[in-house]
Formats: C-alpha cells, sequence, structure tokens
C-alpha cells in the first residue's frame, strides 16, 4: 500500500501553493480537535494563520473555567437517594447517566466553542478507563469527568496521581480491596498492573513475576486507600460518597517495597515519584504514540514524529498541552495524506452531522425525546437502588422538585435528549466503554450493524422528528451555503463538499461529459440527480426550479440521506 | 484524485444492470468482489484457515453442522412468571399474596400437576386463524415448562440481570462476553474481516445485545424491521472496491466501502429470503402497544426462516414486563400478545414442515416478587419460569423443582420465587443438544461447568443429507493428493512441507484440534452445499 504520507516534520506548517490553507485543512483540524466546525469557525480560520487558529484554539480551552460543579454532587445520602426513588422508579444510576451526560458532556462537545478540553476528556476516558457499570455511582462519575476536564490538557504525572485514589477507579480497578491488614494478606494487583501496562509504559516495561515482582511490590505500596461507609437503614451500611477518600494506615503495607530497582518504604506519592523518575522514556513514548493514534492515525505511524513528540514531554516536565499544540500545528498533522483517513466514531459521526445541518441540539425536534420524564413519580414502598436493597419501608413522596430537574426539564425532548442512548446503541457507551482497554476505534467502529444503524438513523430523524421550522431552517442553510444556488449540480457539488471532508474538493463540469479524460466526479451526478428527484433535469437546467418549490425540503432531505450514507461520510 | 469508475450495474442509475447483479452474486464471487479472497488466505466455509491456526481456542471447523435454528424471545423488565404459569394447585396462598392480582380461578386452563395457564394466553380473544394455540401446543408435547429458573444470589437489578442472562454469569461467575457470541465467534472467527454469507444472528430490536458480544464487537445482525430494509435496498448502490483513490485514504475508503457493500449484501440477502416467502397465516396486529409489534417480528422471522436465508440465531426483544404499577391489564395484554405470536408462528412453520427445525424460548433478567405491592403492581423478584416451543422438544411437558408456596415466608413482603434450575443448564442443554455443539468446547462457550436438563432436547442430529464421515486418521499428507466427495474428518494429521493436498467435499470438513499444515505445506479446501 501506498500511503503516500512524506516525512514531514513537526515543524510548523507555514501554507504553500502545494499545500493550501483551505478550508479542507480547517475542517480536517476541526475534526480532529473534536467534532466537525461551524460555518463562522471556517470563515474566521481562513482570515487566520493555521498556527494563530490552533494556538487560539488551545488557548481556549486552557482558559475557559471549567463548568461548575453541580449542586446535587455535595447532596447527603438521603436526599441521594430520595432523589433516586422519585426518578423512575429508583433507577438513578442508568437514567441520570444519561441526564447528566447530556446535560454536561455531549452538550459541551456539541456547543461549546472550548470543545478541545471535553474532546481531550473524552480521550483519556479512553485511556484511565473505568466502567459506571462496576461501580454504580454519580458522585464518583462526576468526580472522575471532572479530573478528566482537570487535567486533560495539565500535567500527566499530576493527573496520574490523582487517577490512582479516584474513587470510580479506587472501585473499578479493586483499589480499595487492596488491603494488607495483617502480615499473612496478599495485595490487589489489578490497579498495580494497569498502572503500568495500560496506564504508563505498556507491557514489557515492568516485571510482574518472580522476585523481583514491580506489579507485586507496587500494589504493596497502594495498599491501604479507602472510601468511607456507613450505616445507613436496617443495619445496611453503604458508602459515604461524599467523603474524601481515606489512607487507613493499619491497612498499609508499610515494609520495604522494590520497585525498577529501587527499594525504600514507598508510599502512593512515592510510588508515582518513583515511576516518572526511572521510567520517563517508556511515560513518554508510551502516551506520545497514543496520543499520535488519536489524533493523527491509528496505523499509519511515523516514529521520528513520536520521537519529537516524546522530547517535547520530557522537556515540558510531562505537561500534556505542549505536546497537543506542537502536533496540531506541524506540517505533519496538515499532511494531505492524513486527511479523512480515520473512521467517525460514533460521537464523531452523530455530534458532526449536527454541525454539518446546522442544528442546535438543544433544538426540540417533533414528539420530544425518547423518554418520558417522571415529575411526580407514584410513591415508592420498596426502598431500592443501585442493586444493594436499602430496606427503606417508609413511602417516599415525590413532592419536592428532585435534583435533577434543572438537566431534566431543559433536555428532555431535544435531540440531545437521545443522543447519549444513540451513542450507545451504535458502539460507544460513553462511561461504559467495553472493558478496560477502552474501545479499540477506528476500524471497529464500523460493522454492518453498525453502518446501518447509522443510515437508519439519520433517515429517521431527517424523514419523521423535524417540526416544520426545523425543516424551513434546513432548507434556508443548504440555500445559505449554495448562495441561493438553483443549478442542482452545483447545489450537489456544493453539498458534498460541505458534508465529506476529502483532500480534493468535488468538481463536475457538464459540458465535459463526453470527453473522455475529464475530471468530473460521477458522485456529484449521482448526488444532483437524487437532488432532482422527480423534477426534471430540462426544467433545472431551463432555470425553473427554486428555493420555493413546495418540495425543496424533501429535495434536501434526500440529498443529506444519500451523503450520510456514503462511505466517504464515515470518514474524517 | 479518485477515479470513479464503477461495474456497470454497480450503482442505481442502472437499474436493469443493478438487479441483474444482486442475483449473479454466487458466495465466492461477493467474497472476491469485497477484497475478502486475498492469496494465501484459504476460506473454509466462511473461516479463514490461517487465522484458525493461530486462534488457540478453535479445535473444530465446523462443528455446528446443524440446521436447527434458535429463537429467543427476551421479555424485558422482569417477567412476573406467576401471573403466567400460575400455581393453581396452591390456589388459596397464591391468592392470599395476590388480592387484587390473582388470576381468577374459573379462568384458568389447567396444564395438570397443579399449575395453570391464564385463559386468555390459552384462547386468546384478538383475531386471528391460527390452527391451535398453546393448548395444543401443551398437549403435543411441543411445549415445556422449566420452573425458578435463575441462578444462586440473584440480581435484582434490570442492568446486572440482563448482563448475567446474556454473558451466562452471576452468582460468583462474572464473563464479559456473551454466550451467543462466544458460540458464534467460535464458528466465525474472522467475521468482521471475512464476512459469513449470510448474518450469523439476526436481532430484531433497537439496540444491539450484549448476548452477541464476541470480545471484538457485537456479531449479530441488528435489524429495525423489514420496511427500514426495503429502503435500503432500493437505494442501495455497491461500491466500488477495486478501484480506490491513491493512499491512505483510498485503503480506508476501500474499507469502509466493503462494509457498506457487506451491509447491502446482507440487506439484500434478508430481503430476498423475506420476498421468497410468505406468512400462511394470520399473525396478531395489537396494535403498537408499548412498541412491541410481537407478531409482526414473528412473522418476518418465520418468513426468513421458511425464505431458506440459513441464519440459526435470532433473537426479539419483548418489551413492558416491569410492571410495579397496577400491572393486572398490562400484564394480560403482554401475555396475549406473546402467546398468540407464537401459536401463529408455530402453526406457520408447521405448514411449511419446519416447527421441528425452531426451538424458542422465552427469558426475562428476573422473576417478579411472590406478593403484589401496594400499587397493584409487582416488584423486582430473583427465580421464574421459562417457556420453551417447538417440535424438537423430546416430550415437553414440566422440568425443575416447582415452587412450594407453603415453604417460603408469605409474611414478608419482599419474598421471591427462590431459584431451583440454573438457566445456565438451559444453556448448556440447548448448545449441546439443539446447536450440536461438540462436548469438548461446552465448558468453554459456557465460562463454567454445568449440566444437562435430561429429556429435554432431543440429541443433537447432524444434517442428514449429508454423506458419512471417513476418518483420514493420524496421518501425514504429503505429495499431492485429493480426497473427493466425502466427509473427511482428521485427527492429529500434518500436511507436510511441500505437500499440495486438495480436499474437496459434499460437506463437513473437520480438522481437529492436533491437525497442522507446515510450512510450506499447501490445503485447499473445497466445499459444496450439502444437500
Amino acid at each position: 500500500m501506498n500511503t503516500c504520507c512524506t516525512t514531514n516534520s513537526l515543524n510548523i506548517y507555514v501554507p504553500n501553493t502545494i499545500k493550501p490553507w483551505n478550508e479542507a485543512r480547517i475542517k480536517h483540524l476541526y475534526n480532529r480537535i473534536g467534532f466537525g466546525a461551524t460555518q463562522q469557525e471556517i470563515a474566521q480560520g481562513l482570515q487566520m494563520s493555521p498556527s494563530a487558529l490552533v494556538d487560539q484554539i488551545i488557548d481556549l480551552a486552557v482558559n475557559t473555567p471549567l463548568p461548575p460543579i453541580p449542586a446535587w454532587v455535595n447532596w447527603d445520602f438521603d436526599q441521594m437517594l430520595i432523589a433516586s426513588q422519585c426518578y423512575y422508579n429508583g433507577q438513578l444510576r442508568y437514567n441520570t447517566r444519561d441526564i447528566f451526560m447530556a446535560g454536561e458532556w455531549l452538550r459541551a462537545i456539541a456547543e461549546e466553542p472550548n470543545r478541545l478540553r471535553f474532546k481531550m476528556a473524552l480521550f483519556w476516558h479512553n485511556h484511565f478507563v473505568t466502567e459506571e457499570s462496576k461501580y454504580q455511582n454519580i458522585i464518583y462519575m462526576y468526580e472522575y469527568y471532572h479530573k478528566l476536564l482537570e487535567f486533560g490538557l495539565g500535567n500527566f504525572k499530576a493527573f496520574t496521581r490523582a487517577i490512582v485514589t479516584d474513587k470510580a477507579m479506587l472501585n473499578y480497578l479493586d483499589g480499595r480491596n487492596n488491603e494488607v491488614c495483617n502480615p499473612n494478606d496478599t495485595p490487589n494487583e489489578n490497579f498495580a498492573r494497569e498502572l503500568y501496562e495500560l496506564f504508563t509504559i505498556g507491557p514489557g516495561n515492568y516485571t510482574d513475576n518472580g522476585s523481583l515482582n514491580d506489579v507485586h511490590e507496587t500494589a504493596r505500596a497502594l495498599s491501604g486507600w479507602k472510601i468511607k461507609r456507613i450505616s445507613v437503614a436496617n443495619g445496611w451500611t453503604a458508602d459515604d460518597s461524599q467523603a474524601p477518600v481515606y489512607f487507613d494506615v493499619n491497612c498499609h503495607d508499610s515494609e520495604m517495597k522494590t520497585i525498577f530497582g529501587q527499594t525504600y518504604n514507598f508510599d502512593v506519592d512515592g510510588v508515582i515519584d518513583n515511576l516518572f523518575q526511572q521510567k520517563p522514556n517508556e511515560i513518554a513514548n508510551f502516551i506520545c504514540r497514543k496520543i499520535y493514534k488519536e489524533f493523527i492515525h491509528t496505523e499509519e505511524i511515523d516514529d521520528s514524529i513520536i520521537n519529537g513528540m516524546k522530547t517535547t514531554f520530557l522537556n515540558n516536565n510531562f505537561e500534556i498541552e505542549p505536546v497537543i499544540r506542537q502536533l496540531f500545528k506541524s506540517e505533519h498533522f496538515f499532511d494531505t495524506c492524513f486527511m479523512g483517513s480515520k473512521v467517525k466514531s460514533p460521537a464523531d459521526y452523530f455530534v458532526g452531522f449536527f454541525r454539518d445541518v446546522n442544528f442546535q441540539l438543544t433544538d426540540t425536534p417533533l414528539y420530544g425525546g425518547s423518554h418520558q420524564i417522571q415529575n411526580n413519580a407514584p410513591t415508592v414502598t420498596a426502598g431500592f437502588t443501585g442493586g444493594i436493597n436499602l430496606g427503606i419501608d417508609e413511602p417516599i413522596t415525590c413532592s419536592v422538585p428532585h435534583i435533577f430537574q434543572p438537566y431534566t426539564n431543559n433536555l428532555m425532548g431535544t435531540f440531545i435528549g437521545g443522543l447519549n442512548r444513540t451513542l450507545r446503541e451504535n458502539g460507544q457507551n460513553i462511561f461504559n466503554p467495553p472493558n478496560v482497554g477502552g474501545w479499540d476505534g477506528h476500524h471497529t467502529w464500523l460493522s454492518t450493524s453498525q453502518l446501518l444503524y447509522r443510515w437508519e438513523r439519520l433517515s429517521f430523524l431527517l424523514n419523521s422528528r423535524l417540526t416544520n421550522d426545523q425543516q424551513t431552517a434546513l432548507v434556508n442553510f443548504i440555500k445559505d451555503i449554495c448562495n441561493s444556488s438553483i443549478d442542482n449540480y452545483e447545489i450537489a457539488t456544493v453539498v458534498l463538499n460541505h458534508f465529506i471532508q476529502r483532500a480534493t474538493l468535488y468538481q463536475y463540469d457538464r459540458s465535459l461529459e463526453e470527453d473522455p479524460n475529464n475530471n468530473n466526479d460521477l458522485e456529484v451526478k449521482t448526488a444532483a440527480t437524487i437532488f432532482a428527484g422527480s423534477f426534471p433535469q430540462e426544467e433545472f437546467d431551463l432555470g425553473y426550479w427554486s428555493w420555493s418549490y413546495f418540495d425543496a425540503f424533501n429535495q434536501v432531505k434526500q440529498l443529506i440521506i444519500h451523503i450520510v450514507r456514503l462511505p466517504e461520510y464515515q470518514l474524517q | 484524485m479518485c477515479n470513479q469508475y464503477k461495474r456497470k450495474g454497480t450503482s442505481i442509475q442502472n437499474k436493469k444492470a443493478h438487479g441483474k447483479d444482486h442475483k449473479n452474486w454466487s458466495r465466492r464471487g461477493f467474497l472476491s468482489s469485497f477484497g475478502m479472497l486475498t492469496s494465501g488466505s484459504l476460506v473454509l466455509n466462511n473461516l479463514a484457515v490461517s487465522s484458525l491456526y493461530s486462534n488457540p481456542l478453535i479445535p473444530l471447523i465446523n462443528n455446528a453442522n446443524t440446521d436447527n435454528v434458535l429463537l429467543i424471545i427476551r421479555l424485558r423488565g422482569g417477567n412476573d412468571s406467576l401471573n403466567m404459569v400460575v400455581p393453581s394447585g396452591q390456589y388459596s396462598l397464591y391468592q392470599n399474596a395476590r388480592p387484587n392480582l390473582a388470576i381468577p380461578q374459573n379462568n384458568l386452563y389447567d396444564l395438570g400437576a397443579g399449575w395453570s395457564l391464564p385463559d386468555y394466553m390459552v384462547n386468546p380473544t384478538a383475531s386471528s386463524t391460527n390452527l391451535s394455540n398453546f393448548n395444543t401446543m401443551w398437549n403435543n408435547g411441543s411445549m415445556a415448562v422449566l420452573h425458578s429458573v435463575g441462578y444462586p444470589n440473584m440480581s435484582e437489578s434490570h442492568f446486572d440481570g440482563e448482563r448475567n442472562w446474556a454473558t451466562a454469569s452471576g452468582g460468583g461467575v462474572s464473563l464479559e462476553t456473551g454466550w451467543m457470541g462466544r458460540h458464534l465467534n467460535q464458528i466465525y472467527p474472522n467475521y468482521l474481516s471475512n464476512l459469513p454469507a449470510v448474518p450469523p444472528a439476526i436481532h430484531i430490536g433497537s439496540n444491539t445485545d450484549t448476548m452477541f458480544e464476541t470480545g471484538n464487537g457485537n456479531i449479530s445482525y441488528l435489524i429495525k424491521s423489514i420496511e427500514s430494509l426495503n429502503q435500503i435496498v432500493e437505494s442501495g448502490t455497491l461500491y466500488d472496491v477495486q478501484n480506490l483513490p491513491d493512499c491512505l485514504y483510498g485503503s480506508e475508503l476501500g474499507f469502509v466501502r466493503s462494509i457498506a457493500n457487506s451491509t447491502q449484501h446482507y440487506t439484500s440477502v434478508i430481503k430476498d429470503a423475506f420476498d421468497a416467502s410468505s406468512n400462511q397465516v394470520t399473525y396478531p396486529n395489537t396494535v403498537n402497544w408499548e412498541n412491541r409489534f410481537m407478531g409482526e417480528k414473528l412473522s418476518t422471522i418465520a418468513r426468513l426462516i421458511k425464505g431458506n436465508l440459513g441464519t440459526k440465531i435470532f433473537m426479539v426483544d419483548m418489551d413492558g414486563y416491569d410492571t410495579h404499577d397496577q400491572q393486572a391489564i398490562s400484564h394480560q395484554h403482554l401475555m396475549e400478545d406473546l402467546a398468540e405470536s407464537i401459536s401463529a408462528l408455530y402453526n406457520d412453520l408447521s405448514l411449511s414442515g419446519l416447527a421441528n427445525k425452531v426451538l424458542t424460548i422465552t427469558t426475562s433478567e428476573f422473576g417478579r416478587n411472590i406478593r403484589e405491592n401496594g400499587s397493584r403492581g409487582t416488584d423486582h423478584g430473583n427465580a421464574g419460569s421459562m417457556l420453551l416451543f417447538g417440535e424438537g422438544l423430546t416430550s415437553g411437558g414440566y422440568y425443575g423443582t416447582p415452587l412450594n408456596l407453603s415453604s417460603v415466608d408469605l409474611d414478608n413482603h419482599d419474598v421471591a420465587v427462590p431459584f431451583q434450575l440454573d438457566y445456565r443448564d438451559v444453556y448448556y442443554t440447548i448448545l449441546k443438544n439443539w446447536l450440536c455443539v461438540d462436548a469438548s468446547l461446552l465448558q468453554l462457550l459456557m465460562g463454567g461447568s454445568y449440566n444437562e436438563v435430561l429429556n429435554l432436547i432431543q440429541t443433537c442430529s447432524a444434517v442428514e443429507s449429508c454423506p458419512p464421515n471417513k476418518t483420514l486418521g493420524n496421518q501425514t499428507l504429503s505429495g499431492s493428493q485429493t480426497h473427493q466427495s466425502e466427509q473427511l474428518t482428521s485427527s492429529n494429521g500434518t500436511v507436510s512441507n511441500g505437500a499440495d493436498i486438495q480436499l474437496k467435499s459434499e460437506g463437513r470438513v473437520r480438522l481437529d484440534e492436533g491437525f497442522k499444515v507446515e510450512q510450506g505445506g499447501k490445503l485447499k479446501v473445497a466445499i459444496e452445499d450439502c444437500d
């Protein structure tokens, strides 16, 4: 396979006649940074240098304050319990996750100008993986998510340290069960192994058997971190979710440990310090490779670029942001060969679609969203939540507005209300990657079923969910990007180029149809035919068609349904 | 610049040629046009031999040599099975526990041995021309009731319960992949790159199910309805995978195009099977209640089976079983819909002589509590009854230990049906006796040791029209040999360096675990359909 990827360096990309700064490259940047570009962003980007635009995007992500912490994060146990009982018959976990997700993360990646921060959080979610289905606690989910946002462009060492004692992670990889309370206790090695294998240095850079066992010794050093338990009702206990994690010195192995050849009485900070002192090159290689695979290509890897990123990472004391900034500015990043070479994730595909058609995710389609909310749920007679029977015998009446109403009221019935479900059904169940290794991405996003799902989902949306206003808005938006052209070939060309990102623009010159050497894209002809529908081509050619034609929405719709199904639209 | 050259007939612009193009697809043509037959990789009944030997979990080739079909109907939300199979022999205790929800005694159809079905499951009210209902199926021995099915320490969470039933987990066992995913992945280890000619499993629903997770994706083909496929077929385009743009973009586009073509292909074969057959009975059209469409879903599956699609695993979801509140009418509707749809399915299959080829099972993530709650509903419980249907059942009837209402604490409002029969014993029995999985694989696929439910399903019979096996035995195949028109089985054989062996068979070729092809040896296998 001739990949045609040149050996472009990490030097700053300077436009030239062969590699001009154009709409395709701006889209490439925004697609990789996250979820497409608006028309305004493209127009503005064309007025700036590539380097200045990258600086602007990254500075915005770094400087914009994080979203405020929702009030419910600090609710006590009883308040959480009541809220859970008042929501979907006690199924707090699922449905809150949908709403929480919709409210906090998907809306942000869809609508925030500083979406790089949220995109980085998604990237790190797939690195420091936890699965909500195991820890089943919305407070832990929020705290974990907040760390992904906080450290996503920050210091990787501080990030790693924060994750070690994160409550979601302590549950997910059994850190809270890693106890050495008696001399004969054996530590739980689950987290220690993944810390090295999946989170920092990769396989082959540590030992996990024999007398010099880095994993075992690390597990000993990390023992004793716990989550507080409290009594609730009828003899049941539960996590005190809001309480900080604590260190139980009585269940910590305080003997000497030898890790990476260093013998010391390591504790958690010692483990992290030692790791970053002893294995800086391995860490830099592992993390920079992962960043490269996410933002450039999964399989087409240029080791010299990764070496350059490593140098930057090490020179900046494991700060992530300089690596990202350098990569996005580089001529390597803007190499033509990488444009359109990555399979869209479900989030890329669906969120990107909303941006491509200029819908706001907070818009309300017909018939509401996929959920029905019970603002006044029936009384609950048996307490049951999160798999633990709490033995609540007193009926709870949901007379007070519950804590999630600000989210639900705002988002129920909007496009975003069904988006998390859509992504889950399409294979990207956010907060629940398939396993500790995360999503493999790229080719694994597409199977026959998943492609069919994408086709059907957007057909359904366009065919039967849009209000009259949304239909009109869509026609006007397409009319705008086509500069009000009434030539169906020109419309097809513009719309194809708007939706599909590839290195060369679609083009079609009807006067050259008989020329065997023409450069016409037959895809334009197909799209133009679909757009025309039953309106005769001869009458298009005579200029008889207009944007106020009674069937214009249907024509636009058929064209868009056709385009979003194209293999080309699955790539970015 | 991408050259948009397309083969004649590959796009909708030439509709006539396009239709012809569909018809002319042979399986081989299908594979090669999608770039799946590459030099050096053998395709053996959908398996790439080369990859087969790198996978230690794949000791056998093509062991699922059966044309038996399994249909799984999942009752989502936790079915209240005590109002499905009613303990009429303990009626007063049952009625005391359910003063508002007990099915009236004179509205029960007695199955014998102290258990009954509600009349409305036996004599559905909705109009239909069905020839027989559950009473005839029960009396004919083509219906079985499995009592108190569950697993140790059952979860009362929907999520965990569904996950357990999908993966064969619970009671201290925790598995990531689905039981059907493991089974099908064992038959089609490289199903993503080496696409089976027909979907190995079809799930009519809106959400891919963990049951079909292989660890490397989901092996089921998820469809919403045949109507949704119509549009795909009619607007379908076959994309060119030979003439692609240059560079990385071209190779990635080729990947997506091959998936799109495969999707088109699956859609077409499903549609072809559907169009090649018809329903011979009327299915219930019990309105769009709770979005169920059970009659439509089962009539679709009947047509795919009758149309010889070749898919062996089907699954449908039936929502609405989380009946916490005012359940009397809603549960009755569910039961009527379920009973009438299944009756119609088997009447339909019988008229085509296929009722003995389809086994149907119902599953639900848990049963519900024995006592009704304060809002005339039932809360999450533990074990529940499972129903099985089909002429492939040994004799039908009861299995497992029935609930004894005098031995549970009916004063406790949370009292649940204690589990007696592990649902994984049922899965095990289905894999072994219905799907003809080799005994050596059962423990691996199930993720643990389970027991056969004795006399539930007749022992597996291989496809009858295939010729008997011939064992090559423990021998080295060398030089140039051709084996033709016979069933070949080899254990511990070797294709030696320099050998050029051709196996031609009208059916199964089975190479056991020890069989290997040495470097430099060539093994070419041609399979023709058995029948």
